[in-house]
């Protein structure tokens, strides 16, 4: 079980969460390429480490937020919102597993 | 066109079967439903948060929470912080209190009445903290959730919202459609303590 | 009996509290603070079971949670509980245990016979024998495995009693209560931190119990019981005893096991059972001491053979002796404290046998004061007797083995060395590491907020236990933010004991270097030889070599076995033990009952259920349900008894179509969606135009998923300026709303829009039939004529004063209307129309009939929307606009979904008489060949009788099915050899104009 902090709600269990994917990944606009939309959708790293993605706080403040996570040790290095405009968010770094 | 001499509706619970005067009355532990409320969501628009914290703040004469896990109360009116852009305003029935939100954000947020889609309990006594402890994995030991704190959170596998009245005290809110489960689950925790 | 083995007074029993218990039927005497093993021991029953492979007779060999052998099957009835371990099952009055796995009985075991044939059953034998005929599977192989290796056997009847959940915080978690670990809370709390310490046993204390120890000038066990009455009293302290700390997660979540009521034989009414507790620490502290691992010689399986350890703890805990003549064998310091117990509480010590050549010379001297012989160089090489040790065959450890010595006895005292309980440590992640000077593993470096202390930790000195339990105390509540005065309590002084040293001895030479039985893993019956023989086949990895000879994997995972088991592979491959590593121990650390991981969810409260406001109209209506998600749907209303589902759906298809009808969509998806960019999120969201929708209009939208196959469809209605309602499937509430809240969040934060779920403020009813029109004007107070309230009019009216919403939209393709009021109105709403419409005969609806309508209408939903779809394929494509930008527009022009051959939505009739369709059968053109399903051109998705048609209809997914209208095909279904010849069709198959519901 991960202990993830919502930057609003605090620590919460992981079956609080839902999980949302790469969060680095770049939207293409609607002018690019069928093949640049498919890459965006089906195309990923699978990094064996530091892996920053999106989850949401869907059974707490349903806010969507960017975790650091370590894939190999599931150490969360930051969690922050995933909105730039919903207010009061405090960026955590506190690591849960160090 | 149907005649207009008919009465006025009355509110059913979705407790109703199990309504009794409490559903659980033990030594330690009391479990009821609380009566008929009012509860409006209030979502602020975008840079508007501030703004509608200020407004509820004056509409209802209750410190609107700006931050999160806060849930101020004064007479029966609860203001509960609900997400990083929404409130809830819970009190007993009161008709006026859509209106008076709504007149008193402007178009600084939408207001929206969810008096009938939320069920309310409250869970006192001394057990109430290790009958939480059943069904939450939040921590609700003293020095970090007390009276005026507030949770969004899973309860007994069903999402509630949980307010925290007084030291002995909480008041859960769970959709109506699952509220019979939701409090068939916290009664079933409460049976070790409901001794003959 | 009369417990002819007690001795004349001591240990932590009860002797004024007499308990009286059943083993294999025959009563027995025990006395309160009795395991059900000591209790045996003390009326000199030693045969507890038979071996799991080879039908041995097995003793007590441990006198705790470790123990291989002692399994038995616990109380009777519904609380009828298999393979629990006698050595952990506290006493209480009406005790009924049996031993298991045996036929006829345990002193005469029929298939003991395995034991004459075990060169059959050696390592792999699984793979190696029940290879075929393929047919010899399941009646000759599984029919004799089941039977020989046959463990104990579960009740029937449900389990009456309740187990539960609980979640516990604290700063510092202490697993085990020993030394190390009531040191630990000593110190930590004292500094006000939160400290849980739990133990298996029902009293704190550890090796205190069952050692002659000495702290602070007070006994072991008096020094105990005093620092629980101190943790016990402190508000900042949870002391859970009976209670095992089992596994250890991520993030320092930690799972513990408490039995609660266990040790009564019935739990008082409202009482748990067992409890599972999820702990969430800031920091751990593993305290959970060392477990003994036994010599390995010949036929060291024998009843009478015990621990060293064990032995001491029946003498010194429970006041039993096993034995009367008693030979001691070890290879480290250790096990002399047995010698010096057992002559203490009067029993014969015969010899003490150190493999060792130069045993330490202290305690050499301290035999010799007792007068007990002390063989030195020598060790067990064989045991001998027939259900219990009769003899001894002493043997050289520098080989020499052709003139063994025997010894006669009835009890074998024996100590390989101790193993560092190092489970939890591993199960964290971290690595245990190799330490030649206790021959074990010890912790290695954490990966967790763990710390390793006193036994554990590998140090065995009692003086050691507590500064180390001490000083982790402390760290652990600095690292917490608490200040830890200067003159923190002094840490407690053991008196000393003297050191541990061992000369590491894995395996014993036989007398005469015979071939002898040499057991390492008892409870799966795993021989030397076996572990031998794995290497020799190439198995010689660690974890090979536990796959393939089951090392380690039975109920007690190995605990006094693994290394022993490691050491003779390394010495098998000629490497020196840590490069043979160890395998990862994982949880639980003792076995845990399911029942309570399921807690209270079990049965009837497996699942939370949702309920609409109409449930109790539908209950008390006879509605028959069905599970939609959590929600409870009536599926269909009978209305006389034997009635079937085809009567009702048919009757209720039939009054919509040619009548009127209610039926409760509550369990719609209903949003919120308010903002001066609502319209623009919504063009983003749907496929479809959004921006031109007038107020007071609903549209019905098709959403995409960002790869572009289809994901939600549904109406969304315009109900006053910049505020929307939008309706979902009732399976895609949820995910359409986390959707929508990613979009909004991560991808248009600029967007100016706000949205919550109404979907529980609002009941849902649809009125649906010709007669709508003229049952709603009875009751509502708005204009619904057709000019006033067309197709897809939205409107605020009231219904004797419940204010709701009235929405002209149609799912069944008839004039028809739904109505939303706030739910505490659901019910009365719901019966006033039916009380309104009573004169027309207006009737209810179930899902079954909303099914029927919606595939005559060809209205796709969840079979068809199956995430392989476009839009493309369901033949919503003319909705979309390509001229603006919607999620899912790329990818959906992807060119493989495109392209011919994809499978599209028809309509199917049946062409035999009377003969319906099957979801899920395939559509093949040569229906031939019935297993030719890779052939498949595509399935039937849903089906139903259609009143209307007169025959069995469908949808289904086409190869190119668009094209196809008019041709036929057989919808075939293999598994019942049945095939149903059909003609494909537009998929709507009345209307298709549409004229009805504009009526």
């Amino acid at each position: 079980m991960l202990r993830i902090e919502c930057p609003w709600c605090g620590v919460r269990n992981e079956d609080e969460f839902s999980y949302g994917g790469d969060a680095t990944l770049e939207r293409p606009s609607d002018d690019d390429s069928i093949e640049a939309w498919s890459r965006f959708v089906h195309t990923r790293k699978n990094p064996a480490g530091k892996h920053t993605e999106h989850w949401q706080h869907v059974n707490g403040c349903r806010a969507w937020i960017v975790v650091e996570r370590n894939t190999l040790t599931h150490e969360i290095y930051s969690t922050a919102p995933a909105s730039p405009i919903l207010p009061a968010g405090k960026k955590s770094t506190r690591g849960l597993n160090t | 066109m149907p005649n207009s001499t008919q009465t006025a509706p009355v509110r059913v619970s979705p407790l109703l079967v199990i309504n009794r005067e409490a559903i659980v009355d033990c030594q330690g532990l009391r479990l009821e439903q609380r009566p008929t409320l009012t509860a409006i969501q209030v979502l602020a628009f975008a840079k508007q948060f501030d703004g509608v914290a200020k407004a509820i703040t004056k509409a209802l004469g209750v410190e609107c929470p700006t931050k999160p896990g806060v849930c101020n109360s004064k007479d029966s009116i609860q203001v509960t912080w609900t997400g990083p852009n929404n409130w809830i305003v819970i009190c007993e029935e009161d008709d006026s209190l859509l209106a008076k939100l709504k007149m008193a954000v402007g178009k600084k947020a939408a207001v929206v009445d969810q008096s009938h889609g939320r069920c309310g309990i409250r869970l006192s006594g001394v057990h109430a903290r290790s009958v939480m402890a059943k069904n939450c994995a939040l921590d609700f030991h003293p020095d970090f959730f007390k009276a005026g704190n507030s949770a969004l959170t899973s309860v007994a596998h069903m999402n509630a919202l949980i307010i925290q009245v007084d030291d002995e005290s909480y008041d859960l809110f769970v959709a109506r459609s699952l509220a019979r489960s939701f409090v068939h689950a916290i009664e079933h925790s409460c049976a070790e303590f409901a001794k003959a | 009996m009369t417990q002819q083995f007690r001795t004349a007074a001591g240990g932590l029993i009860d002797r004024s509290r007499p308990i009286t218990f059943q083993f294999d039927g025959k009563t027995y005497q025990g006395f309160h603070g009795d395991t059900l093993a000591s209790a045996l021991i003390a009326n000199g029953q030693h045969l507890i079971a038979r071996s799991f492979k080879y039908h041995r007779p097995r003793g007590f060999m441990t006198a705790g949670s470790e123990d291989p052998n002692a399994i038995v099957q616990l109380r009777t009835g519904s609380r009828k509980e298999p393979n629990t371990r006698a050595t952990t099952i506290e006493l209480f009055d009406g005790l009924e245990a049996n031993s298991q796995n045996r036929w006829p009985s345990l002193a005469f075991d029929a298939m003991a016979i395995n034991n004459v044939f075990s060169p059959l059953l050696s390592a792999g034998f699984y793979y190696k024998t029940f290879m075929w005929p393929v047919s010899f599977w399941t009646s000759v192989y599984e029919v004799f495995i089941r039977k020989a290796a046959g463990l104990g056997v579960a009740a029937t009847e449900a389990d009456p009693d309740h187990y539960e959940q609980c979640h516990e915080h604290c700063d510092l978690l202490i697993a085990g209560a020993g030394p190390a670990g009531i040191a630990a809370a000593l110190a930590a709390a004292a500094t006000g931190a939160r400290v849980v310490i739990a133990d298996e046993h029902p009293l704190i204390g550890g090796s205190l119990n069952s050692e002659r120890l000495t702290i602070d000038g007070k006994s072991g066990v008096e020094w105990a019981a005093e620092q629980m009455e101190i943790l016990s009293k402190m508000d900042n302290v949870r002391v859970m005893t009976r209670t095992t700390v089992f596994g250890y997660y991520d993030h320092n979540t930690m799972a513990a096991i408490e039995k609660v009521n266990d040790h009564v034989a019935i739990p008082a009414a409202g009482q748990v059972r067992q409890r599972m507790w999820t702990i969430y620490p800031k920091r751990v502290v593993i305290a959970a001491g060392a477990t003994e691992r036994p010599l390995t010689f010949g036929n060291n399986d024998k009843p009478g053979i015990m621990l060293a350890s064990a032995v001491r703890t029946y003498i010194n805990q429970y006041g039993v002796k096993p034995g009367t003549r008693a030979i001691v064998t070890t290879n480290n310091n250790d096990a002399y404290r047995t010698a010096f117990d057992l002559h203490n509480a009067g029993v014969q010590v015969l010899a003490v046998v150190d493999s060792r050549p130069n045993p330490d010379e202290h305690l050499a001297a301290q035999l010799a004061a007792i007068s007990i012989r002390l063989i030195t160089g020598k060790t067990v090489g064989s045991a001998e007797g027939r259900q219990h040790v009769a003899y001894v065959q002493l043997v050289s450890t520098d080989g020499h083995t052709s003139d063994p010595e025997r010894i006669d006895c009835d009890l074998i005292a024996s100590s390989g060395g101790w193993n560092p309980n190092v489970h939890l440590h591993s199960q964290s992640g971290a690595k245990p590491v190799y330490e030649d000077s206790i021959a074990s593993f010890i912790p290695g470096i954490s990966r967790q907020d763990e710390s390793s202390v006193g036994a554990a930790k590998g140090s065995f000195h009692l003086q050691d236990c507590l500064d180390q339990g001490h000083a982790a105390g402390v760290d652990a509540a600095k690292m917490a933010g608490f200040k830890v005065k200067p003159k923190a309590k002094k840490v407690a002084t053991a008196k000393d004991e003297g050191t541990y040293a061992i000369e590491a001895l894995w395996v014993s030479p036989t007398p005469h270097n015979k071939s002898y039985k040499q057991f390492i893993d008892q409870q799966n019956d795993v021989k030397v030889s076996d572990v031998e023989l794995a290497a020799q086949e190439g198995y010689d990895s660690v974890e090979l070599l536990k796959r393939y000879t089951t090392q380690g994997m039975a109920t007690d995972q190995g605990k006094t076995s693994n290394v022993n088991a490691l050491a003779v592979l390394a010495g098998q491959r000629g490497d020196p033990v840590p490069e043979v590593g160890t395998t990862t121990f994982r949880p639980p650390y003792v076995p845990v009952a399911l029942g309570v991981f399921a807690g209270h969810t079990v049965g009837n409260d497996f699942m939370p259920i949702r309920r609409t406001a109409i449930h109790d109209w539908n209950v008390k209506n006879n509605a028959v349900f069905i599970e939609a998600g959590l929600w409870l749907r009536a599926r269909y209303y009978p209305q006389k008894v034997g009635d079937t589902l085809d009567d009702c759906y048919i009757r209720e298809t039939n009054n919509t179509r040619g009548n009127v009808a209610l039926v409760d969509v509550t369990t719609l998806g209903k949003i919120d969606i308010q903002g001066p960019d609502a319209p623009e999120f919504l063009n983003r969201l749907y496929i479809n135009n959004w921006l031109k929708l007038p107020v007071g209009r609903a549209r019905y939208g098709a959403m995409l998923r960002e790869d572009g196959m289809a994901f939600d469809d549904g109406t969304t209605s315009h109900l006053s300026e910049n505020h929307f309602f939008m309706t979902t499937t009732t399976a895609n509430a949820a995910p359409v709303l986390s959707h929508m809240e990613y979009y909004h969040q991560t991808v248009w934060p600029e967007l100016d829009v706000v949205f919550c779920s109404v979907t529980e403020q609002w009941t849902g009813i649809a009125i649906a039939g010709p007669n709508s029109r003229k049952l709603l004007e009875k009751v509502l107070d708005i204009d619904i004529s057709n000019e006033a309230f067309p197709f897809m009019a939205v409107g605020e009216c009231k219904m004797n004063n419940i204010t709701g919403r009235l929405f002209r939209i149609s799912f069944s393709g008839e004039l028809a209307y739904e109505l939303n009021v706030p739910a505490d109105f659901g019910e009365q709403a719901w019966t006033e129309l039916l009380e309104a419409g009573k004169e027309m005969n207006v009737s209810s609806y179930g899902t079954e009939a909303l099914g029927t309508m919606r595939i005559e209408k060809g209205h796709v939903a969840g079979s068809e929307l199956d995430g392989r779809t476009t839009v493309k394929d369901l033949g919503l494509e003319g909705m979309a606009n390509r001229n603006k930008h919607f999620i899912g527009k790329h990818n959906s022009q992807r060119p493989g979904l495109l392209e011919e051959g994809r499978l599209q939505v028809v309509g199917f009739k049946s062409l035999e008489s009377g003969r319906n369709l099957r979801i899920g059968a395939h559509l093949v053109d040569d229906s031939i060949k019935l297993d030719s399903v890779s052939q498949s051109q595509g399935h039937i998705t849903t089906t139903t009788y259609s009143p209307s048609l007169g025959c069995g209809i469908a949808l289904g997914l086409l190869k190119d099915g668009a094209s196809r209208h008019g041709q036929q095909i057989d919808a075939v279904f293999p598994l019942d050899d049945e095939k149903v010849r059909v003609e494909i069709c537009h998929p709507v198959f009345i209307d298709p104009k549409g004229e009805l519901v504009r009526a």
